[in-house]
């Protein structure tokens, strides 16, 4: 009998338990490591050429077409000349800024593709960061907001309403792209597999060989090198969890992260971490971002409202983490969070 | 020195070819010269296809009138990237694309084995052709190609993209031309991957008509030898075109070994190779490509490493991460070192101290009608893909019927020069190079 064996990635406080399946690959992409794993009852030349033609076909041409960094991109490129016309868009993008609108209006602007100049603002992208003067930050909340883009599906363009506006799909970039491979995957008979990018957003395919409730990830306090809270098990279902635990910095006392906060131009606080357990990637990534801005009263709201889920971390005064589960009870826990190492 | 003009090219034609030069900038039709947009087809939707068609839709002058595929859903894939539930109509066969759209141009994306005979119906259709590298199967088709432009007094442009990469137009006037890197003496070029290179079948059909029995020879067409040169011309032919440019020379003689040693599953084309070229004043070319470890000490699957008197310099692209491409110089003991070293921008390659290449102050005659310096940022970003500066410089080419920075002739050597190391690793002989290898006669 197989069992899981390996625990691979960390980053996010999550662990993908790799196990004993036929094939994984891991490719660095979009600033950290994507990784597929993959099963099923095909030839070993099958099976390779498929979990190598995810990376080559579906992963990298993606990652070229969504970076920010890249003034080539199809993301530099809308950045570059928005402001001064509409620029056409290719179909699958265009319908993945469609939805970045959509899930704006349904986290209440908590996730917001345009949040690019705040981040800039406060000094996260070149990683120095530091509290800007409040006219800085002004000045960014005025070319912040999904109502400065205006898209156009009959001629599926993207315009802007005024210099300075810029799209950012950091934060939902890495789900898109997980559930791109999982549709190429399906599309070429997959029925079984994993992909994750940077530790953080997975998505789920099927059921594994090894356990019968799903794929097992592991949830461990983020930024600790603790055991685990608990796991949780998936079978066609995405997770992603984000957090301000890689990236802050701490200024007369206070703690920064990363996430910036679209509609006050400051950082979220309270919310160490947030996980989003849903249909896809996407939005488990973007919803992610968002619980983190919103909190747990607004979180609990959305997802009351909506059907979701979330496991929301946070500190008590002693610095252990707390698990808040809303929406459903996914964890299953394996030993008091409190317990300690 | 090799400029926008296509001088030399045609100089060089001059000599080597008996070929009615005069003809080829001869007025080009009224269409073009009013400025109106290019109208162009693409023959081929798959991956690089798609590559193309992305890029090229940035360039306004360019309007895609058709698409083209054997599998249909690939052309109507393309079409709808064109436009939104289209008007763009699509063909499954491309001599009945040539003969019901009225336009001025294809893009060529097909199976290597394909490029010559669709480039020449398109030639005698009366189009432009911008055809992707490596530009033909044999090198008789690439004659064939050439002829046929000239006859038909039209462009054609080859897809050897870094022809329109700003860092190596920046290597070659300032460190080749500049003679920074005092006399050349020996280049070395790897691309290396860990990926068998196959690719899963997802289409029906059949395609025997086209000279696929079956769906897998049609989407796996790199590995097999009926279709493809492999490593060497779906690879290597952009490296060999680099060190082409570089050397302004060609090859005298190519030896090579290589072959079918690690992947078992039924492919024909080698999964490594290892050639060596020869060039006029004994510079030698040693080149490397394989699929089973993607080491690089520069950090990247494929570079160009350039070695002269005064220096080394080497070129990467397709990096991964937020640049695309880096290029440094590595300045030899004892020379101009100590200089350059208190002047440039310094990083540490592999515990050497190596000078980083800046494109932004590339100078010289314009590429695609806009100043090198502007295509790329001082980070390395490129402003444009290269993909879409060839097809800037096309339209220039099409409209004034101006020689491309990638004509026939340029395509034709890399082609001849891959062909014939996989003629050497099949022999095991050291092969020379004919003469007549790069002529053109009518």
């Amino acid at each position: 009998m197989r069992s899981a064996q390996a625990v691979d990635n960390q980053h996010g406080g999550l662990e993908v338990g790799a196990g004993d399946y036929r094939l994984r690959r891991r490719e660095e992409a979009m600033g950290s490591v994507f990784q597929i794993i993959l099963d099923g009852d095909r030839p070993e030349v099958e099976l390779r050429a498929l979990i190598e033609s995810a990376f080559t076909d579906v992963v990298h041409p993606l990652e070229m077409q969504l970076s920010h960094y890249r003034p080539s991109s199809d993301i530099g490129w809308i950045n570059s000349r928005a402001h001064r016309e509409p620029v056409p868009v290719e179909p699958r993008l265009f319908e993945l800024l469609v939805e970045c609108s959509e899930l704006t209006s349904l986290t209440r602007g908590a996730f917001d593709i345009t949040v690019g100049p705040l981040i800039r603002c406060w000094g996260f992208y070149r990683k120095d960061g530091r509290v800007p003067p409040s006219e800085e930050i002004s000045r960014a909340l005025d070319v912040v907001g999904m109502h400065h883009v205006i898209l156009d599906p009959e001629a599926r363009t993207v315009a802007f309403d005024r210099e300075g506006v810029e799209l950012n799909l950091g934060g939902i970039g890495k789900g898109y792209v997980v559930d791109r491979v999982v549709e190429y995957l399906r599309h070429h008979g997959a029925d079984c597999a994993l992909a994750e990018s940077g530790g953080s957003t997975i998505y789920a395919l099927g059921q594994p060989p090894i356990d019968p409730e799903g794929w097992r990830l592991g949830i461990r306090p983020a930024g600790q090198d603790t055991e685990r809270l608990g796991a949780v098990h998936l079978v066609d279902q995405a997770l992603s969890t984000s957090g301000d635990f890689r990236r802050f910095f701490v200024e007369d006392g206070v703690r920064y992260g990363h996430i910036v906060d679209p509609r006050s131009g400051w950082p979220a606080q309270g919310v160490r971490a947030a996980c989003s357990i849903t249909s896809s990637a996407t939005r488990a990534d973007a919803l992610s971002t968002a619980f983190v801005v919103l909190g747990p009263e607004d979180t609990e709201a959305l997802c009351s409202n909506n059907g979701e889920c979330a496991l929301m971390m946070t500190l008590d005064e002693e610095d252990s983490p707390e698990i808040n589960q809303i929406g459903c009870e996914p964890l299953e826990r394996t030993r008091p969070p409190d317990a300690g190492g | 020195m090799m400029d926008n003009s296509g001088l030399d090219r045609r100089q060089f034609l001059k000599t080597a070819a008996t070929v009615a030069v005069g003809a080829h900038v001869a007025a080009s039709s009224a269409r073009a010269q009013d400025g109106q947009k290019l109208r162009m087809g693409l023959v081929g939707c798959g991956g690089q296809g798609t590559v193309l068609l992305t890029n090229a839709l940035r360039v306004p002058e360019i309007e895609w009138v058709a698409t083209c595929d054997i599998v249909e859903e690939k052309a109507k894939g393309a079409a709808e990237r064109i436009e939104e539930g289209g008007n763009v109509p699509t063909f499954t066969n491309y001599q009945d694309m040539l003969e019901s759209v009225e336009m001025d141009a294809v893009a060529i994306a097909v199976p290597l084995h394909w490029h010559a005979p669709i480039a020449i119906a398109a030639f005698e259709t009366g189009l432009h052709v911008f055809c992707e590298k490596c530009m033909a199967y044999t090198v008789d088709e690439c004659k064939d190609m050439i002829r046929a432009q000239m006859s038909a007094n039209k462009i054609l442009q080859i897809g050897h993209h870094l022809r329109y990469h700003p860092l190596y137009w920046h290597a070659k006037r300032t460190f080749v031309e500049g003679g920074l890197l005092g006399q050349i003496t020996s280049v070395y070029a790897q691309w290396n991957r860990n990926n068998s290179w196959r690719r899963p079948v997802a289409i029906e059909g059949d395609f025997t008509e086209w000279g696929y029995p079956d769906a897998d020879h049609l989407v796996n067409w790199r590995l097999y030898q009926e279709y493809s040169g492999g490593l060497m011309t779906e690879l290597a032919s952009h490296q060999i075109d680099v060190v082409t440019w570089m050397l302004d020379r060609t090859p005298t003689a190519v030896q090579g070994m290589g072959g079918v040693d690690f992947y078992d599953d039924g492919r024909t084309v080698p999964d490594n190779v290892h050639v060596s070229f020869q060039y006029p004043g004994g510079v030698t070319f040693d080149y490397i490509s394989g699929t089973t470890n993607a080491f690089s000490i520069f950090g990247n699957q494929c570079h160009e490493v350039i070695k002269g008197t005064e220096g080394t310099l080497v070129m990467t692209h397709l990096n991964p991460g937020p640049t695309d491409s880096m290029g440094w110089f590595f300045p030899e003991e004892g020379t101009q070192r100590e200089i350059w070293m208190d002047m440039a921008h310094k990083t540490d390659i592999g515990g050497h101290e190596a000078i980083l290449l800046d494109a932004t102050v590339t100078e010289g005659p314009p590429l695609a009608g806009q100043p090198i310096s502007t295509l790329i940022d001082e980070e390395g970003h490129l402003q444009k893909m290269t993909y879409q500066v060839e097809f800037e410089e096309f339209v220039i080419s099409c409209r004034e019927m101006k020689l491309p920075s990638c004509d026939g002739m340029i395509g034709m050597k890399s082609a001849a020069d891959a062909i014939m190391a996989n003629q050497a690793i099949a022999t095991g002989e050291t092969l020379p190079f004919p003469e007549d290898m790069y002529e053109v006669t009518m």
